[in-house]
């Protein structure tokens, strides 16, 4: 494990590094990407939703 | 003050006349130094015990190489030894005066000697070695093998002498009978120099400006100009090279098992089957193509996870654009993404064609447990009704977080290869011998 001292602060930080990718898979976070276009908050309203332009965005997406 | 032993070993043994300009200078190897080049006039003459001085030259070219380090200057070397300079030489290859270099002889009693060499600002010290034996001698590829390390042939040539001063226990103008072959494995150098029938060997090793400078007790700003790659200049990061590939490897390792384990623990399963048929929007006010909303079941989702969306489309020649509206029904929490499916094929010139493709996928992240379901907003060319086939995935592992570690961890290693190989290109330009592009 000489190599750890030798590679110091870079060795911490690919450590961390990794720490945070075990992390995310655990909670299926997604580090690079999102597929979401939703802006919508908690209470279900629209933000400045991205959308195709033509359907001219959903405003009241359907709810059970 | 008293002085230490090191110090009192080192004082200068005496004080010579210049046979020319008369003017005394220090000496210090009493015992072996037989030559001496006059620091003020550049006198060289040849002094040997119970003898009068014969001149043997004249030196005229003060400043073809600029002396740095100053006679009588000591310094502590890298073998651990303190080291005085004792004389200075200014040469050139044979074959051309723009290759030239300056030679420090370092003297430490009772019988230590050593060279300090700098070229174009890249400095190296270089002590007496054992012999050798060079294997395809006479050829482009000759090299010396020590242990595990081999030692490229880099240069072969016959220095001249151009300027000299101080003490030698050698006749410095035997320069130009030698014909010296250098081996390089960086930051080392194996020095061959054959004078008639008789071989000398030296070892040399790379040091940097600075080094220099502390030892002798000089300011940084006083050493030359470095300029292009050192013969043996190591490469950057070259300390750190091997433990850097070792710690990285080792990290990729762990990173793949981690995915594996982060698969395994978190088992991938289906939380949604479903098939639908699209049909048009019966409200009067859709437009043209735009199909009626699709919601699914109910699904429980336990998170936090990732989702991943299957689309399968029963397309044929024909667009559907699909936006999909993952919603939780505790929360109204909702997530969207849209993919815009298409499929044309044909036969055409004698051939068929197809583009496009009748699949489509979407990741959604950090999704909480709850209660789902999703609404489809089909729209296509006609509106006529097609089969759409959705498939939801719980745990899906996150590929793109494995890829993304592994282009980290792997970024700077390929920096730092590409940066050395650089260096060693260089290094090599500057040669008639190794690598041949």
């Amino acid at each position: 494990m000489t190599f750890l001292r030798k590679l110091g602060l870079y060795a911490v930080l690919m450590l961390l590094a990794t720490a945070g990718f075990v992390w995310a898979g655990l909670q299926g976070h997604r580090l690079l990407g999102d597929d979401n276009e939703s802006t919508e908050n908690l209470n279900g309203s629209a933000g400045a939703r991205r959308g195709s332009g033509y359907r001219g965005g959903h405003s009241s997406f359907y709810h059970k | 003050m008293s002085l230490t032993d090191a110090q009192r070993d080192l004082a200068a043994a005496g004080q010579l006349d210049c046979p020319t300009c008369h003017k005394a200078f220090p000496y210090y190897d009493e015992a072996n130094s037989v030559f001496f080049a006059c620091p003020h006039c550049a006198t060289y003459f040849k002094l040997e015990t119970g003898k009068r001085p014969e001149v043997l030259d004249h030196f005229k070219a003060p400043h073809f190489v600029p002396q740095v380090l100053p006679l009588g200057a000591t310094g502590l070397m890298p073998d651990g030894r303190e080291y005085r300079i004792v004389g200075f030489m200014a040469k050139h290859e044979a074959k051309s005066m723009n290759y030239r270099w300056g030679e420090y002889a370092l003297f430490s009693p009772p019988a230590h000697y050593a060279q300090l060499s700098v070229f174009e600002g890249h400095w190296q010290f270089i002590r007496p070695e054992a012999e050798h034996r060079i294997i395809r001698p006479n050829t482009r590829e000759a090299e010396v093998r020590v242990g595990d390390d081999v030692y490229e042939l880099y240069n072969k040539y016959s220095p001249r002498l151009q300027h000299a001063v101080g003490e030698f226990s050698w006749n410095a103008r035997d320069s130009h009978r030698l014909i010296v072959q250098e081996f390089v494995a960086p930051p080392y150098m194996l020095v061959h120099e054959q004078l008639h029938d008789t071989a000398s060997w030296f070892w040399a090793e790379h040091l940097e400006p600075g080094q220099v400078a502390e030892a002798f007790g000089l300011p940084a700003t006083a050493m030359p100009d470095r300029h292009g790659v050192g013969a043996i200049q190591p490469p950057p990061g070259d300390a750190t090279w091997k433990p850097l590939l070792t710690f990285t490897l080792l990290m990729a390792l762990a990173v793949v098992l981690a995915q594996v384990f982060i698969s395994t623990a978190k088992s991938r399963h289906w939380v949604l089957q479903e098939t639908y048929s699209t049909q048009p929007d019966p409200a009067p006010t859709a437009v043209a193509g735009q199909g009626a909303v699709i919601v699914t079941p109910s699904f429980e989702v336990h998170g936090p996870t990732a989702l991943n969306f299957e689309l399968k489309v029963g397309l044929d020649n024909q667009w559907l654009e699909l936006p999909v509206n993952l919603v939780n029904e505790q929360t109204g929490q909702s997530w969207e993404f849209t993919k815009t499916i298409e499929y044309y094929h044909g036969y055409e010139g004698g051939e068929s064609w197809s583009e496009g493709s009748t699949e489509g996928d979407a990741t959604l992240h950090d999704i909480p447990s709850g209660r789902y379901h999703v609404n489809l907003y089909p729209q296509s060319e006609t509106g006529q009704p097609m089969m759409v086939q959705l498939r939801v995935e719980e745990n899906t592992p996150l590929q793109s977080n494995l890829l993304l570690m592994l282009l980290l961890l792997f970024a700077w290693p390929v920096i730092q290869y590409l940066r050395r190989r650089y260096h060693t290109q260089q290094r090599w330009a500057s040669s008639d011998y190794g690598p041949q592009e």
